[in-house]
């Protein structure tokens, strides 16, 4: 497409997903060879991200008047641009690939008291397999243990306490739980099946085992594949970044976020 | 100092990686760039008070990261443009200033400033209505609508100066 076809208007309904596929992509190609026009976009888009973010709260007392529209009668027709047709289909994935990983109590409306007799019985005796260390000390309601995980299934991962007794406690969603380390998996691309902790020269390196990797396709690291990390001990959050080689297609980085103390 | 509470703020908020498909046009390449600026943020490798708005300013560092990203990817045929390898965030030397320009208030401030017609254009688009809907609301041809959205936009991006 040639550049001079693109106007603003053009690169404002490319930003704002107002454009049909097929000339949104033939505006785009152009659009990453132009410095000019790339800059004048992402202008745009960022115009666009700014006042979606303060739509929420532009309420009331702004809205009302005869000057303004009636944004109220209508807000269930909000048009989510093409190339991103679900955004709650978005937002169920991203908790999904959170589940078990993402510790955060504002999404653990349950988690039972350990100690009450009807509880005992998810003590478990057997090792399901693959259990793995994660993390130093947890505490479980009055219970602490090992911090520990298993894979349940594709990027889903549950976060338990192995006890002195060596029993283990399993709940999928994580919620009241006093943990030295949170684990959260910020990419749909890869998760991490296992991680156990070695310190070593006061840097804090972390052993990456299996990898569940990208288009809801488990694959296993192959052993040879497998890496070691060093991670500097200069933030509270430890950012592991590794990169992945699927067996097909082409290479793929990933990362890992732990936080936690030191 | 940023904490994990405000990555999981950021990363629980679907406008952010919705945001940068519009600039990515790919759903992995804008996941891509979201965790490269909270990674960003998490490495600490930018001071930013967690007071001001982590998420406008997150809207300000993805856009300059895609550009970046960008301009990188050309880097081979034009070796002008690139900036020794330097980032938003190694150029940047005042985050926190430059999170508070983009505070949602003064954009709101902003917007009342404008003249009538970008002012009802854009508080309905703010809202989340399609060219189509505002179309209707305001009883204005859509190609209007698109030129009109065009020129306030451009409005508020100078007086906003993004």
């Amino acid at each position: 497409m040639d550049r001079n076809q693109i106007t603003d208007e053009t690169l404002v309904a490319l930003a704002d997903g107002e454009l049909s596929e097929q000339e949104a992509d033939a505006v785009y190609q152009t659009i990453l060879e132009d410095d000019e026009l790339l800059n004048r976009f992402a202008a745009f888009a960022e115009t666009g991200a700014l006042l979606r973010h303060v739509g929420e709260s532009v309420n009331a007392e702004v809205t009302q008047g005869d000057n303004v529209v009636d944004f109220q009668a209508a807000k269930k027709r909000i048009r989510i641009p093409q190339i991103f047709p679900n955004v709650r289909v978005m937002s169920q994935m991203a908790a999904a690939l959170m589940i078990g990983v993402f510790v955060a109590p504002s999404l653990s409306p349950y988690w039972p008291d350990p100690l009450q007799d009807e509880n005992r019985s998810q003590l478990q005796t057997e090792n399901t397999s693959p259990i793995r260390t994660i993390g130093e000390r947890g505490r479980f309601g009055g219970l602490r243990g090992e911090l520990i995980t298993r894979s349940t299934e594709e990027h889903q991962f549950d976060i338990g306490l192995r006890l002195a007794s060596g029993k283990f406690l399993f709940n999928g969603d994580v919620g009241d739980l006093e943990q030295p380390f949170k684990l959260m998996m910020l990419s749909s691309k890869a998760g991490v099946v296992s991680i156990s902790e070695i310190l070593r020269d006061g840097s804090r390196d972390i052993w990456i085992e299996d990898l569940l990797v990208t288009a809801n396709k488990r694959q296993e690291m192959p052993s040879g594949e497998q890496k070691f990390f060093r991670i500097s001990n200069d933030s509270d959050a430890l950012v592991l970044e590794f990169r992945i080689k699927p067996e097909s297609g082409d290479d793929q980085n990933a990362r890992l976020f732990v936080f936690g103390k030191k | 100092m940023i904490s994990p509470n405000h990555i999981e703020q950021l990363y629980s908020d679907p406008t952010l990686i919705r945001y940068a498909v519009s600039l990515c046009r790919s759903k992995p390449d804008a996941e891509d760039l979201v965790m490269d600026v909270i990674t960003k943020l998490l490495e600490n490798k930018v001071r930013i008070d967690p007071q001001v708005d982590l998420k406008a300013y997150a809207i300000r560092a993805i856009k300059h990261r895609f550009i970046d990203n960008v301009r990188r990817s050309k880097k081979q045929v034009d070796v002008q443009n690139v900036e020794d390898g330097s980032d938003y965030f190694d150029r940047l030397s005042d985050a926190t200033s430059e999170a508070k320009v983009l505070d949602p208030l003064i954009l709101k401030e902003t917007i009342q400033a404008l003249d009538e017609k970008c002012k009802k254009l854009l508080l309905g688009f703010a809202q989340g209505f399609s060219y189509e809907d505002l179309s209707h609301k305001l009883e204005t041809k859509t190609g209007t609508i698109m030129s009109r959205m065009a020129r306030c936009r451009q409005e508020l991006a100078t007086k906003m100066a993004i």
